[in-house]
């Protein structure tokens, strides 16, 4: 399926720079230090001190135009709260968050309805995100329309040229969003999201909801899409193997935090933070030869974000825990691992759980 | 127990009734400790009648782990409520034995199975919440169970409900007897609930779509906590999960399913080794895996799982698949290609998922 988009569709609105992905390790988008926290509504007749949920708890990377971050972690540890502060649905509780080098925070309303049509997002449930009693045509007509991205006499082509770019048929426009599958569902939402002409895409869990054999079709519409019109991606997930998929550089967050950021394959390789390599083992291979390794399962629950644990927010789970993460907070610093690559890790025993790893490595030297 | 119900009690799927729980005497023959054949599953709905799964046939052994792996909506659900005569009230086996020990279970009056359901086989379904009663304690519920089957006394029951809550994770199992299912998080109710399916140690459990609705970290902990229970006990499983990784894992034997047909069946280490129906195949190279080598390329299926499958004759993969011609078009046999190798497909053998990937 590859895309014959007319070359004037691509990049027309992406600022000039953005003609090849990742041309220039220009950070197209800062995060720094975002948190939020949710206040907690008390049950009790004589309430006590308020209590909060922090969802996210200090989060900071940088993403590099034309490339996918990916964002990793199990339910409820913010990932999904990071994806949504970033696109502007939630404003972060403290922290900030540079586009192009300029805080969303603080912007003017036009301004912002501008910067907007730059930030976009993909759900995970794609019928519940696509308005049901819209035709396919106004669900991405009407976002350029109010975005004054085309003008009305063009959007008839528009729409025909970006249901082609996501692989849909020319008819789909007259069409109601419950005549599609999911998979095909999902590419409405991606081709409303294409409408506007963005340069950064959240995605969260996009394929999440989707059959295995859907699954494929839609990670290669995004990446097909990456390299037709440079796009950056912020790729939120729980499913591991679509992130190292997509991802260049993954980010694993516990409980509020990142624990560990590098590059995807040096992450999946050879993860640094005992958490990192807790869930990458924990995933189960679709190769049985391999069942029997060792695997590193993990203790216990991710504590309530409610009641944070002192130190080391993961100590309480991990076997090299020591008294200094019981009361200390780690904090993201530069680790080089056995071959030789870069991680950042918010850990003070990466070398104790490095060697451990060095004698059960589980995804070491499996190739397909 | 050959006690006939008040006919208001019996309710059987299948619409037979009939209170025979001896079974027929074809049945004998039977080494399997499950076996399915022929099984037709029919589903009445406003759009006409659909047949959900098409005469399927497979066995379960002593001791052996069944995966059943497919997509939605291709009947493997369907397959394990109609095992144990759960079927919602539209849908009715139209054709089929379902031989546990050689006793047809849909031919058992209602009391018989009850004897059986629950004690010898049980069920782990997927959403704990939507399974376990909210009115009543974690304790009584599992409690329940045992003392239906196996332990009147209910100090001794519970004193069993406990160890087993104990064994399948809960960290204070005391504490967790009294709690109701709302206060347990997801990953404990999950264990409460298989605490519930082998408190009997039952012969057979089917987990259906078990650990899908759990983080990786905690269905490994549970997956890896129902094996050691079930190698101890020497259990037989049906592991049915659209997962395909944790088939390769847990399996012994896999059945692949698509549109309510079986179309290969083989041996774990054989299916990953040499996938021999281009639907399998494309299952396989279609799913990311976080060993992938950087420049890998997954390979899509296009189209998607049909909707209304009853009426396709032929090969029910063959507009979605890359080898297609029109001898497709005719109905296809299940043909053993390789020692305990089985596939659905006339070009089995002959084509590889590298090929169709072009």
């Amino acid at each position: 399926m590859n895309s014959t988009l007319p070359s004037d569709m691509r990049n027309t609105a992406a600022g000039g720079t953005a003609g090849e992905a990742g041309s220039a390790e220009e950070i197209l988008l800062s995060v720094k230090d975002i948190r939020k926290y949710y206040p907690v509504t008390s049950s009790s007749l004589f309430p006590g001190r308020r209590k909060q949920v922090h969802a996210v708890d200090g989060v900071s990377f940088d993403i590099r135009r034309g490339e996918t971050l990916g964002l990793v972690g199990e339910s409820g540890c913010g990932k999904s709260t990071v994806g949504r502060q970033v696109v502007g649905i939630e404003q972060p509780t403290s922290g900030e968050i540079l586009f192009e080098g300029k805080p969303l925070s603080g912007m003017k309303d036009r301004e912002m309805r501008r910067i907007r049509t730059r930030l976009q997002m993909i759900f995970q449930d794609p019928y519940a995100a696509l308005n049901p009693r819209k035709r396919v045509y106004d669900i991405l007509a009407d976002p350029m329309l109010y975005h004054h991205v085309a003008a009305r006499s063009d959007i008839d082509a528009r729409v025909g040229q970006l249901l082609d770019e996501v692989g849909l048929p020319k008819n789909a426009k007259d069409r109601y969003p419950h005549e599609f599958s999911g998979g095909q569902r999902q590419r409405i939402t991606i081709a409303r999201a294409l409408s506007l002409e963005p340069q950064i895409i959240v995605c969260d869990e996009p394929v999440s909801a989707l059959d295995n054999s859907i699954q494929a079709q839609i990670l290669n519409l995004l990446k097909e899409l990456q390299e037709d019109r440079g796009l950056t991606y912020l790729f939120i997930a729980h499913g591991l193997g679509a992130v190292h998929y997509v991802s260049r550089r993954v980010a694993v967050m516990y409980l509020g935090v990142i624990v560990e950021v590098a590059d995807s394959e040096d992450v999946f390789r050879r993860p640094l933070h005992p958490y990192s390599r807790m869930l990458i083992s924990a995933v189960p291979v679709p190769d049985p030869s391999i069942r029997d390794r060792k695997v590193l399962v993990p203790q216990g629950e991710v504590p309530s974000a409610i009641d944070i644990p002192q130190g080391c927010r993961f100590h309480d789970r991990c076997p090299f825990a020591t008294d200094r993460c019981r009361s200390e907070v780690p904090v993201l610093s530069s680790y080089t691992d056995s071959a030789g690559k870069t991680h950042e890790v918010a850990c003070f025993n990466v070398a104790a759980a490095a060697a451990d790893a060095a004698t059960a490595s589980v995804a070491e030297g499996k190739e397909h | 127990m050959d006690v006939p119900l008040p006919t208001a009690c019996v309710q059987a799927p299948d619409g037979t009734a009939s209170p025979s729980d001896r079974g027929d005497g074809a049945s004998a023959s039977s080494k399997h400790l499950l076996e399915i054949r022929e099984l037709a599953v029919r589903f009445r709905s406003d759009f006409g009648d659909r047949t959900v799964t098409d005469h399927i046939s497979f066995h379960v052994d002593q001791g052996e782990t069944l995966g059943i792996v497919g997509e939605s909506g291709c009947g493997k659900s369907v397959t394990s409520l109609a095992i144990m005569r759960l079927l919602a009230r539209n849908g009715r086996v139209e054709h089929g034995q379902v031989l546990f020990d050689g006793k047809d279970l849909l031919k058992m009056s209602r009391t018989s199975l009850d004897e059986v359901r629950g004690r010898d086989i049980s069920m782990i379904f997927q959403d704990a919440l939507a399974s376990l009663d909210p009115v009543f304690t974690v304790g009584y519920q599992v409690t329940e169970a045992i003392r239906v089957h196996t332990e009147p006394d209910k100090q001794k029951a519970r004193a069993i409900a406990v160890d087993m809550l104990r064994r399948v994770g809960l960290p204070d199992a005391e504490a967790a007897m009294k709690k109701y299912p709302f206060a347990l998080s997801g990953g404990m109710r999950q264990r409460v609930m298989i605490a519930m399916a082998l408190s009997c140690s039952p012969r057979l459990v089917i987990a259906d779509e078990a650990t899908t609705a759990l983080d990786v970290t905690i269905q490994s902990q549970i997956m890896r906590m129902i094996e050691k229970i079930r190698v101890e006990n020497n259990m037989s499983m049906i592991l049915i999960t659209h997962d395909i990784g944790l088939i390769a894992e847990m399996s012994d034997r896999v059945i692949v399913m698509y549109a309510g047909q079986i179309v290969e069946e083989a041996d774990v280490f054989e299916l990953f080794r040499n996938p021999l129906h281009p639907y399998t195949q494309l299952l396989i190279a279609a799913t990311p895996g976080i060993t992938d080598s950087e420049d890998r390329k997954l390979v899509a299926i296009r189209g998607s799982v049909p909707e209304n499958y009853s009426d396709l004759t032929g090969c029910r993969f063959r507009d979605r698949c890359p080898f297609a011609t029109e001898a497709c078009a005719a109905p296809q046999a299940m043909r053993e290609i390789r020692p305990g190798h089985f596939a659905k497909c006339r070009l089995a053998g002959t084509v590889t998922g590298k090929e169709g990937a072009k």
